[in-house]
Protein backbone atom coordinates (compact mmCIF):
# COMPACT_ATOMS: atom_id res chain seq x y z
CA UNK A 1 0.00 0.00 0.00
CA UNK A 2 1.25 3.20 -0.66
CA UNK A 3 3.30 4.94 2.45
CA UNK A 4 2.02 8.07 2.38
CA UNK A 5 -1.93 6.39 2.30
CA UNK A 6 -0.84 4.55 5.50
CA UNK A 7 0.76 7.31 6.89
CA UNK A 8 -2.13 9.87 6.20
CA UNK A 9 -4.50 7.25 8.00
CA UNK A 10 -2.20 6.94 10.90
CA UNK A 11 -2.02 10.69 11.36
CA UNK A 12 -5.81 11.13 10.75
CA UNK A 13 -6.38 8.06 13.78
CA UNK A 14 -3.43 9.92 15.92
CA UNK A 15 -5.35 13.53 15.42
CA UNK A 16 -8.50 11.63 16.70
CA UNK A 17 -6.82 10.45 19.87
CA UNK A 18 -5.41 13.34 20.70
CA UNK A 19 -8.46 14.97 20.23
CA UNK A 20 -10.63 12.98 22.15
CA UNK A 21 -8.08 12.75 25.31
CA UNK A 22 -8.09 16.35 25.27
CA UNK A 23 -12.23 16.19 25.44
CA UNK A 24 -11.79 13.79 28.45
CA UNK A 25 -9.16 15.89 30.08
CA UNK A 26 -11.67 19.46 29.34
CA UNK A 27 -14.44 17.22 31.34
CA UNK A 28 -12.10 16.38 34.53
CA UNK A 29 -10.71 19.69 34.83
CA UNK A 30 -11.45 21.77 38.07
CA UNK A 31 -13.47 18.62 39.71
CA UNK A 32 -12.49 19.35 42.98
CA UNK A 33 -10.74 15.82 44.57
CA UNK A 34 -10.64 15.00 48.37
CA UNK A 35 -7.17 13.75 49.18
CA UNK A 36 -6.88 10.08 50.39
CA UNK A 37 -4.80 10.77 52.94
CA UNK A 38 -4.12 13.46 56.22
CA UNK A 39 -2.80 16.14 54.25
CA UNK A 40 -2.21 19.58 55.69
CA UNK A 41 -0.30 22.88 55.85
CA UNK A 42 1.73 23.33 58.25
CA UNK A 43 1.39 26.75 60.78
CA UNK A 44 4.81 27.89 59.03
CA UNK A 45 3.18 27.44 55.35
CA UNK A 46 -0.38 28.82 56.40
CA UNK A 47 1.75 32.24 57.60
CA UNK A 48 3.98 32.11 54.35
CA UNK A 49 0.91 31.46 52.47
CA UNK A 50 -0.49 35.25 54.10
CA UNK A 51 -3.46 32.38 55.67
CA UNK A 52 -2.73 32.13 58.92
CA UNK A 53 -4.65 35.14 60.35
CA UNK A 54 -8.08 33.81 58.73
CA UNK A 55 -10.68 33.36 61.30
CA UNK A 56 -11.15 30.23 63.16
CA UNK A 57 -14.36 29.76 61.69
CA UNK A 58 -13.86 29.76 58.02
CA UNK A 59 -12.26 27.85 55.21
CA UNK A 60 -9.17 29.40 53.11
CA UNK A 61 -8.87 28.74 49.36
CA UNK A 62 -4.92 29.10 48.16
CA UNK A 63 -4.71 29.35 44.45
CA UNK A 64 -1.87 28.57 43.28
CA UNK A 65 -0.82 30.29 40.35
CA UNK A 66 2.38 30.71 37.94
CA UNK A 67 3.22 33.26 35.44
CA UNK A 68 2.40 31.59 32.19
CA UNK A 69 -0.97 30.43 34.01
CA UNK A 70 -3.21 31.05 30.99
CA UNK A 71 -6.53 30.02 33.04
CA UNK A 72 -6.04 32.10 36.37
CA UNK A 73 -7.73 34.76 35.64
CA UNK A 74 -11.22 32.69 34.96
CA UNK A 75 -10.13 30.83 38.28
CA UNK A 76 -10.30 34.07 40.14
CA UNK A 77 -13.32 35.01 38.45
CA UNK A 78 -14.60 31.83 40.07
CA UNK A 79 -13.25 32.52 43.38
CA UNK A 80 -14.07 36.12 43.44
CA UNK A 81 -17.92 34.48 42.53
CA UNK A 82 -18.21 32.00 45.26
CA UNK A 83 -16.76 34.08 48.14
CA UNK A 84 -19.47 36.95 47.73
CA UNK A 85 -21.71 34.16 48.47
CA UNK A 86 -19.89 32.65 50.98
CA UNK A 87 -18.77 35.05 53.94
CA UNK A 88 -17.27 32.16 55.99
CA UNK A 89 -15.22 31.53 52.54
CA UNK A 90 -11.86 33.56 51.74
CA UNK A 91 -9.37 33.09 49.35
CA UNK A 92 -5.86 34.49 47.76
CA UNK A 93 -3.63 33.94 45.35
CA UNK A 94 -0.14 33.12 45.18
CA UNK A 95 2.79 32.20 43.06
CA UNK A 96 3.61 28.51 42.92
CA UNK A 97 7.33 29.33 42.37
CA UNK A 98 7.30 31.25 45.75
CA UNK A 99 5.89 28.44 47.82
CA UNK A 100 7.70 25.69 46.14
CA UNK A 101 7.78 23.50 49.46
CA UNK A 102 4.09 23.17 49.60
CA UNK A 103 4.36 22.53 45.78
CA UNK A 104 6.57 19.63 46.93
CA UNK A 105 4.56 18.55 49.53
CA UNK A 106 1.53 18.53 47.90
CA UNK A 107 2.38 17.07 45.01
CA UNK A 108 1.17 20.13 42.67
CA UNK A 109 1.86 20.08 38.84
CA UNK A 110 -0.14 22.11 37.38
CA UNK A 111 -1.39 26.43 38.07
CA UNK A 112 -4.13 26.88 38.65
CA UNK A 113 -4.18 24.61 41.71
CA UNK A 114 -6.65 25.29 44.03
CA UNK A 115 -5.96 24.04 47.82
CA UNK A 116 -8.99 24.27 50.37
CA UNK A 117 -7.67 24.47 54.08
CA UNK A 118 -9.79 23.98 57.07
CA UNK A 119 -9.58 26.44 59.79
CA UNK A 120 -6.92 24.05 61.48
CA UNK A 121 -4.16 23.62 58.19
CA UNK A 122 -6.25 20.18 56.98
CA UNK A 123 -6.36 20.00 52.97
CA UNK A 124 -10.15 19.47 52.73
CA UNK A 125 -10.25 19.04 48.95
CA UNK A 126 -8.08 20.66 45.87
CA UNK A 127 -8.39 21.06 42.33
CA UNK A 128 -6.08 21.74 39.05
CA UNK A 129 -7.44 23.20 36.47
CA UNK A 130 -10.41 26.32 37.00
CA UNK A 131 -12.73 24.68 39.58
CA UNK A 132 -15.95 24.01 39.34
CA UNK A 133 -18.17 26.49 41.37
CA UNK A 134 -21.09 24.23 42.19
CA UNK A 135 -18.34 21.61 43.52
CA UNK A 136 -16.79 24.64 45.57
CA UNK A 137 -19.86 25.48 47.59
CA UNK A 138 -20.80 21.91 48.24
CA UNK A 139 -17.23 21.68 49.60
CA UNK A 140 -17.29 24.72 52.00
CA UNK A 141 -20.82 23.84 52.51
CA UNK A 142 -19.54 19.99 54.17
CA UNK A 143 -16.87 21.89 55.96
CA UNK A 144 -18.03 25.16 57.54
CA UNK A 145 -22.21 24.80 57.77
CA UNK A 146 -23.36 28.44 56.78
CA UNK A 147 -26.39 28.96 59.00
CA UNK A 148 -27.93 32.41 57.45
CA UNK A 149 -27.73 32.38 53.43
CA UNK A 150 -26.84 35.74 52.48
CA UNK A 151 -27.63 36.20 48.89
CA UNK A 152 -25.64 38.40 46.74
CA UNK A 153 -26.95 41.00 44.66
CA UNK A 154 -27.73 40.31 41.14
CA UNK A 155 -25.83 42.17 38.76
CA UNK A 156 -27.74 44.96 37.31
CA UNK A 157 -30.65 44.60 39.78
CA UNK A 158 -31.19 47.58 42.75
CA UNK A 159 -33.14 47.01 45.55
CA UNK A 160 -36.16 50.16 45.77
CA UNK A 161 -34.74 52.15 48.93
CA UNK A 162 -31.12 51.42 48.88
CA UNK A 163 -28.38 52.83 47.26
CA UNK A 164 -24.99 51.93 46.71
CA UNK A 165 -21.72 54.19 47.14
CA UNK A 166 -21.52 55.50 44.30
CA UNK A 167 -24.85 55.86 42.84
CA UNK A 168 -25.29 59.42 41.89
CA UNK A 169 -27.50 61.82 44.96
CA UNK A 170 -30.13 63.90 44.38
CA UNK A 171 -29.24 67.49 44.52
CA UNK A 172 -29.40 69.17 47.98
CA UNK A 173 -28.93 66.29 49.75
CA UNK B 1 -9.10 48.23 21.66
CA UNK B 2 -8.59 48.12 18.11
CA UNK B 3 -10.15 45.44 16.02
CA UNK B 4 -6.49 44.49 14.80
CA UNK B 5 -5.87 42.66 17.88
CA UNK B 6 -2.83 44.76 18.81
CA UNK B 7 -3.75 46.34 22.89
CA UNK B 8 -1.48 46.64 25.63
CA UNK B 9 -2.01 46.53 28.97
CA UNK B 10 -1.12 49.53 32.14
CA UNK B 11 2.14 47.97 32.52
CA UNK B 12 2.81 48.20 28.29
CA UNK B 13 2.36 44.63 28.05
CA UNK B 14 1.06 43.08 24.85
CA UNK B 15 -2.41 41.87 25.03
CA UNK B 16 -3.56 39.44 22.01
CA UNK B 17 -6.57 37.72 21.02
CA UNK B 18 -7.54 34.62 22.77
CA UNK B 19 -8.23 33.61 19.26
CA UNK B 20 -4.89 33.91 18.15
CA UNK B 21 -3.16 31.35 19.72
CA UNK B 22 -5.94 29.04 18.44
CA UNK B 23 -5.37 29.88 14.82
CA UNK B 24 -1.80 29.34 14.80
CA UNK B 25 -2.05 26.10 16.65
CA UNK B 26 -4.65 25.31 13.71
CA UNK B 27 -2.12 26.41 11.13
CA UNK B 28 0.52 24.41 12.90
CA UNK B 29 -1.37 21.29 13.10
CA UNK B 30 -2.02 21.52 9.52
CA UNK B 31 1.55 22.20 8.36
CA UNK B 32 2.95 19.18 10.91
CA UNK B 33 0.51 17.13 9.68
CA UNK B 34 1.09 17.33 6.06
CA UNK B 35 5.02 16.59 7.05
CA UNK B 36 4.02 13.57 9.10
CA UNK B 37 2.50 12.31 5.99
CA UNK B 38 4.40 13.65 3.13
CA UNK B 39 7.95 13.07 4.99
CA UNK B 40 10.70 13.47 2.80
CA UNK B 41 12.47 16.88 1.20
CA UNK B 42 9.22 18.49 1.79
CA UNK B 43 8.19 17.48 5.02
CA UNK B 44 11.35 18.60 5.86
CA UNK B 45 11.19 21.96 5.02
CA UNK B 46 7.69 22.22 6.64
CA UNK B 47 9.29 21.25 9.52
CA UNK B 48 11.71 23.74 9.01
CA UNK B 49 9.19 26.84 8.36
CA UNK B 50 7.43 25.95 11.81
CA UNK B 51 10.77 25.86 13.42
CA UNK B 52 10.98 29.41 11.93
CA UNK B 53 7.49 30.58 12.79
CA UNK B 54 8.26 29.05 16.61
CA UNK B 55 11.79 30.63 16.48
CA UNK B 56 9.87 34.41 15.85
CA UNK B 57 7.38 34.24 18.09
CA UNK B 58 9.65 33.23 21.11
CA UNK B 59 12.45 35.98 20.62
CA UNK B 60 10.93 38.83 19.02
CA UNK B 61 7.26 37.98 20.37
CA UNK B 62 3.56 37.64 19.53
CA UNK B 63 3.51 40.98 17.57
CA UNK B 64 5.99 39.43 15.20
CA UNK B 65 4.50 36.16 14.57
CA UNK B 66 3.96 34.95 11.22
CA UNK B 67 0.67 33.15 11.82
CA UNK B 68 -0.62 36.22 14.27
CA UNK B 69 -0.24 38.15 11.66
CA UNK B 70 -2.06 36.16 9.38
CA UNK B 71 -4.55 35.75 11.94
CA UNK B 72 -4.95 39.90 12.26
CA UNK B 73 -5.02 40.28 8.67
CA UNK B 74 -7.79 37.68 8.24
CA UNK B 75 -9.59 39.49 11.16
CA UNK B 76 -9.68 42.36 9.20
CA UNK B 77 -10.59 40.95 5.75
CA UNK B 78 -13.24 39.27 6.88
CA UNK B 79 -14.75 41.50 9.65
CA UNK B 80 -14.09 38.95 12.28
CA UNK B 81 -14.67 41.55 14.69
CA UNK B 82 -13.25 42.76 18.28
CA UNK B 83 -11.31 40.57 20.08
CA UNK B 84 -14.24 38.66 22.64
CA UNK B 85 -11.29 38.61 25.39
CA UNK B 86 -7.60 39.55 25.57
CA UNK B 87 -5.03 37.79 27.20
CA UNK B 88 -1.25 38.57 28.64
CA UNK B 89 1.27 37.52 25.67
CA UNK B 90 3.30 35.76 28.29
CA UNK B 91 1.59 32.23 28.53
CA UNK B 92 0.98 31.86 24.49
CA UNK B 93 4.77 32.71 24.59
CA UNK B 94 6.26 30.38 26.68
CA UNK B 95 4.17 27.60 24.74
CA UNK B 96 5.92 28.61 21.29
CA UNK B 97 8.93 28.33 23.23
CA UNK B 98 7.97 25.33 24.06
CA UNK B 99 7.25 24.15 20.87
CA UNK B 100 10.60 25.69 19.92
CA UNK B 101 12.49 23.13 22.08
CA UNK B 102 10.86 20.29 20.94
CA UNK B 103 11.25 21.13 16.73
CA UNK B 104 14.45 21.67 17.63
CA UNK B 105 15.24 18.53 19.17
CA UNK B 106 13.41 17.24 15.77
CA UNK B 107 15.70 19.04 13.38
CA UNK B 108 19.20 18.20 15.54
CA UNK B 109 17.34 14.25 14.80
CA UNK B 110 16.89 14.62 11.05
CA UNK B 111 20.40 16.25 10.78
CA UNK B 112 21.91 13.19 12.74
CA UNK B 113 19.99 10.79 10.69
CA UNK B 114 17.90 9.36 13.12
CA UNK B 115 14.69 10.92 11.06
CA UNK B 116 12.58 8.12 13.21
CA UNK B 117 13.12 9.76 16.71
CA UNK B 118 12.72 13.23 14.06
CA UNK B 119 9.29 12.49 13.36
CA UNK B 120 8.04 11.07 16.82
CA UNK B 121 9.36 14.55 18.05
CA UNK B 122 7.39 16.47 15.59
CA UNK B 123 4.64 13.87 16.60
CA UNK B 124 4.87 15.21 20.03
CA UNK B 125 4.51 19.15 18.77
CA UNK B 126 1.29 17.89 16.63
CA UNK B 127 0.01 16.55 19.40
CA UNK B 128 0.29 20.15 21.73
CA UNK B 129 -1.17 22.23 18.87
CA UNK B 130 -3.99 20.04 18.10
CA UNK B 131 -4.93 20.38 21.83
CA UNK B 132 -4.66 23.82 21.75
CA UNK B 133 -7.11 24.55 18.54
CA UNK B 134 -9.39 21.96 19.44
CA UNK B 135 -9.88 22.25 23.30
CA UNK B 136 -7.75 25.28 24.14
CA UNK B 137 -5.85 23.46 26.32
CA UNK B 138 -2.54 25.05 26.54
CA UNK B 139 -0.15 21.98 27.68
CA UNK B 140 3.08 24.75 27.53
CA UNK B 141 1.83 26.83 29.76
CA UNK B 142 0.82 23.89 32.31
CA UNK B 143 4.33 22.99 32.13
CA UNK B 144 5.73 26.01 33.78
CA UNK B 145 4.99 24.70 37.26
CA UNK B 146 6.70 21.45 37.05
CA UNK B 147 9.35 22.98 35.06
CA UNK B 148 10.08 25.52 38.07
CA UNK B 149 10.18 22.40 40.12
CA UNK B 150 12.58 20.86 38.24
CA UNK B 151 14.81 23.76 38.14
CA UNK B 152 15.24 24.43 41.73
CA UNK B 153 15.53 21.27 42.68
CA UNK B 154 18.79 20.84 40.09
CA UNK B 155 19.78 24.13 41.92
CA UNK B 156 20.10 22.49 45.29
CA UNK B 157 21.29 19.72 43.99
CA UNK B 158 24.28 22.26 42.68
Amino acid sequence: MDPILVRLVAVALFALAVVVAGRVWRARDGRLAVPVGPERLTPEQLARLGVADAPRSSVVGVLLTSQTCSTCEAAKDVLAEVAAARPRFAWRAADASDHLDVVRALGVLRAPTLLLVAPDGRLVARSSGVPRADELRRSIDATVPHTARRRAPLRGTARPGVRGPDAPRPVGS
Amino acid sequence: MSSTGLAYDADGRLLIDVRGPRFGAALTSVVLGTALVVQGGVGLGLVAWQWIAFAVSTVAGLRFSPYGNLFRWVKRRFDLGPAPATEPEAPPRFAQACGLAVSSVALVAFALGAASLGWVAVGVVLALSLLLATTGICVGCELHVLGTRVISRARERA
